[in-house]
């Protein structure tokens, strides 16, 4: 063999078509979906567990069957704001934005509310999406359609929706580019997820509508298993900081664990370094911004290169 | 060397697991799409083809037995089978579609045509017009990264017969990479 030939083995080798792929994220949770779903048609039928086990993450330790879950669950109320804001053990970082820090229900409390979601959702009034970084949910408006749009085109989103998108312009020191656009998710309410970045670089910034007195709010839970089945779920306390990023006013919600995260959804990785969400408030809207890793310093310029985009025209 | 396919050791797979199906899907993604990818004319193609091939597998994961074949073996058996299945039926539809305008032959669809004549990379244009037992021995060896036997046992061909259908296919393509370099 020469070595021209030689060399396009190498080439062969070493290329990688998969960065052309448009459907990686989207087919990996629309699979791991299938398995939580108990999709008849995926492989053997098993016990229906509810959403919430989703999140659950075995954990080695002290021999018990120990799960933990790194639950961020968004609750977006439009009616409800009132009667959630008095609730005891909600901390407002915002006007329409709140982080549970106790158990608001007992467990058929929490059983019967999620037994009221599914049906709202069988009948199209609302819809939920489990994601790495949380569930996030959304009613349906009057006349909409039920269902969740995904776009790969930032034009596209922002043709779809009624309000302005927020873009990062910040350029990461590992990355030849700005974070790059991948995908939006949009709610039937035009609340919308847009997804920049690949791989551990993954940032997420979530945009949902409170301009009609909605109200988002977060909770992130450890749940146990012990030995003879018993569940314990625990509050994780959240630890906050008020921060500036430009000219917005940011609450950074280290994750208490510090070293623990959920990584593409289905694994639990530890980090030495500190990682968690950012929230804030602007115009009418509810934002966090999340990411597999997101450290607070570059979160910090994340938010501060934020920009808004209306679409190309 | 051949890389470890297993990539999850076989005490970790555990098929009820989803974690297992997604530390599974991590590592194998790009390596699946490629080898689909040498294969078909465009990358919406090996899209769709991967999403079947991963559906497949989520069907069959508790037939998966292994200590037949390392995962990602079996994987790319089952997206080897998805393209074949592909092929066949666009086979029998660029037939069909011949017959009713006439002619006789495959007949790539426009769709093709311009999602060929669009991609713009070199590498992938060249090797789009290799035959297809070449792109697929070259996808089995370089996007799946196996060695000769490996291959040879997938494909039911010798060894030396892998090792020269995938000299001549290199050499093949490094003509048809310097035929496009130099315009002819």
């Amino acid at each position: 063999m020469n070595e021209r030939e030689r060399s396009l083995e190498e080439r062969l080798a070493a290329a990688d078509f998969s960065d052309r792929s448009a459907i990686r994220y989207s087919l990996r949770r629309e699979l791991l979906d299938r398995i939580a779903r108990n999709d008849p048609g995926a492989g053997r039928s098993r016990p229906q567990w509810g959403r919430f086990e989703m999140f659950k993450r075995p954990m080695p330790a002290f021999g018990l069957g120990i799960f933990v879950a790194a639950l961020a669950l968004v609750l977006a109320h439009p009616d409800g704001r009132a009667a959630l804001a008095k609730l005891p053990g909600l901390l407002h970082i915002g006007e329409h934005t709140g982080i549970f820090t106790e158990s608001q229900f007992s467990s058929a409390q929490l059983d019967s509310l999620l037994a009221a979601s599914d049906v709202s959702r069988e009948k199209g009034q609302s819809v939920f999406q489990a994601t790495p970084y949380g569930g996030w949910g959304s009613t349906v408006p009057p006349g909409g359609d039920p269902f969740i749009k995904e776009v790969c085109s930032l034009s596209l989103a922002a043709g779809m929706v009624d309000h302005p998108l927020l873009v990062p312009t910040y350029f990461h020191p590992l990355l030849p580019d700005r974070l790059r656009f991948q995908k939006a998710v949009i709610m039937p309410n035009g609340s919308t997820m847009l997804y920049f970045g690949v791989g551990h670089l993954e940032t997420v910034l979530t945009l949902t509508s409170v301009a009609n007195g909605g109200m988002v709010s977060y909770m992130e839970s450890a749940t146990t298993i012990a030995e003879d089945g018993s569940k314990e779920t625990t509050y994780v306390q959240p630890e906050l900081e008020v921060l500036e990023a430009g000219d917005r006013t940011v609450t950074w919600l280290k994750h208490s664990e510090g070293a623990r995260w959920n990584l593409g959804g289905i694994a639990v990785t530890k980090t030495d370094t500190e990682i968690g969400r950012f929230l804030w408030e602007q115009e009418g809207w509810s934002c966090a911004l999340n990411g597999k890793f997101l450290t607070k310093d570059e979160g910090l310029k994340i938010i501060a290169s934020l920009r808004t985009y209306k679409g190309d025209s | 060397m051949e890389p470890d396919l297993r990539v999850v050791p076989t005490g970790d797979w555990d098929p009820d697991d989803p974690e297992s199906f997604g530390r599974v899907y991590d590592e194998h993604y790009s390596r699946i799409f490629n080898y689909i990818r040498y294969r078909v004319q465009d990358s919406a193609t090996a899209d769709d083809l991967t999403s079947i091939t991963f559906h497949k597998a989520l069907d069959r994961r508790f037939t998966f037995d292994p200590g037949r074949a390392g995962i990602g073996t079996w994987l790319l058996v089952i997206a080897r089978s998805t393209v074949t299945d592909h092929h066949r039926r666009r086979g029998r539809r660029n037939r069909m579609l011949g017959w009713l305008k006439g002619e006789q032959g495959s007949v790539p669809d426009p769709e093709t045509i311009l999602i060929g004549t669009q991609e713009s990379d070199g590498l992938l244009a060249a090797i789009a017009r290799l035959p297809d037992r070449d792109r697929d021995l070259l996808g089995l060896k370089f996007a799946a990264g196996h060695t000769n036997r490996t291959i040879a046992e997938m494909t039911g061909r010798t060894e030396s017969s892998v090792g020269v259908i995938v000299h001549r296919a290199v050499a093949r393509l490094r003509l048809l990479l310097d035929g496009e370099r130099t315009g002819r």
